[in-house]
């Protein structure tokens, strides 16, 4: 049965194959954008019987450079595109199953498209929730 | 055994093991009842006698169209006697506190496809029991 820290990295390489988009299994101390952070959100133990099913959820923070940068907006609009080569849900989905490692995964939506504050400069973002059967 | 939580039932259907595709079973048994009221019941109260017994198993499953899924159990076993057997207390020995529930089953019914959008693909059946039920203990 897969880890957490083994579905993080495949999420992860999957998000790699955006081109332009750097990729962070783990929480960096100090992002810089274009990044997509992987967050672990909760953890649904024994949804079959016999260990023969978790269920888990992430999110992805996708970050991109300032909220004033025209482009930026253009860029995080491309990544929530339902499709194409820069669409978030497209390379998650690419593969899901990570690699033979889980036994589905699916995007399920696109939420707080916002600025966010961090490290005291603003950007813009957007979240994306994965659920990931395993 | 002590009261438990379930989570590791042996579920056996048609000779494979399908603990790990079961997110839920039930075993229904039960018997008729058949009353033996007479004139001058005591009390005015009815009476009743035990009649014969039968069950149907329940399981909750999540689909799997693998070479030994879901699927490739059932399909092929609809409107034909599978056996089934469950011991809810897990892999442990068979014993008198541990038992094992043996029977029959008539496959009645199979939605291969049960589901909507976005959701874990799974399958509900309630089959009914053909024959005893045997409750075994390793003895």
């Amino acid at each position: 049965m897969a880890t957490l820290s083994e579905i993080r990295t495949g999420i992860a390489t999957n998000l790699g194959t955006i081109s332009g988009l750097r990729t962070s299994a783990y929480v960096p101390d100090e992002p810089k954008p274009p990044i997509a952070i992987i967050f672990p959100e909760n953890i649904s133990f024994d949804t079959a019987f016999g260990r023969g099913l978790d269920t888990y959820t992430f999110t992805v923070q996708v970050i991109v450079s300032k909220i004033s940068d025209r482009n930026a907006q253009s860029n995080l609009d491309g990544y929530c595109n339902p499709s194409g080569a820069s669409s978030v849900k497209a390379a998650l989905e690419s593969d899901k199953t990570l690699g033979d490692l889980v036994q589905d995964l699916r995007v399920t939506e696109a939420r707080d498209y916002r600025a966010a504050t961090i490290n005291e400069n603003t950007y813009l973002t957007v979240t994306f929730a994965v659920t990931v059967y395993a | 055994m002590a009261k438990y939580v379930l989570t590791d039932p042996v579920i056996v259907f048609a000779g494979s093991t399908i603990t790990s595709s079961c997110a839920s079973v039930t075993i229904n048994l039960s018997a008729d009842d058949v009353e033996t009221t007479a004139f001058g019941a005591a009390g005015g109260y009815r009476t009743r006698i035990g009649g014969l017994k039968s069950g149907t198993v329940d399981f909750e499953m999540h689909q799997d169209f693998g070479a030994s899924g879901i699927d490739s159990l059932f399909f092929p076993n609809l409107g034909g006697t599978v056996a089934v057997s469950v011991v809810p207390g897990g892999t442990a020995a068979v014993s008198a506190t541990n038992p094992q529930f043996s029977f029959d089953v008539l496959v009645t019914e199979y939605s291969p496809v049960d589901g909507a959008v976005g959701d874990l693909a799974t399958t509900s059946v309630s089959l009914p029991i053909t024959g005893e039920v045997t409750r075994g203990t390793g003895a």
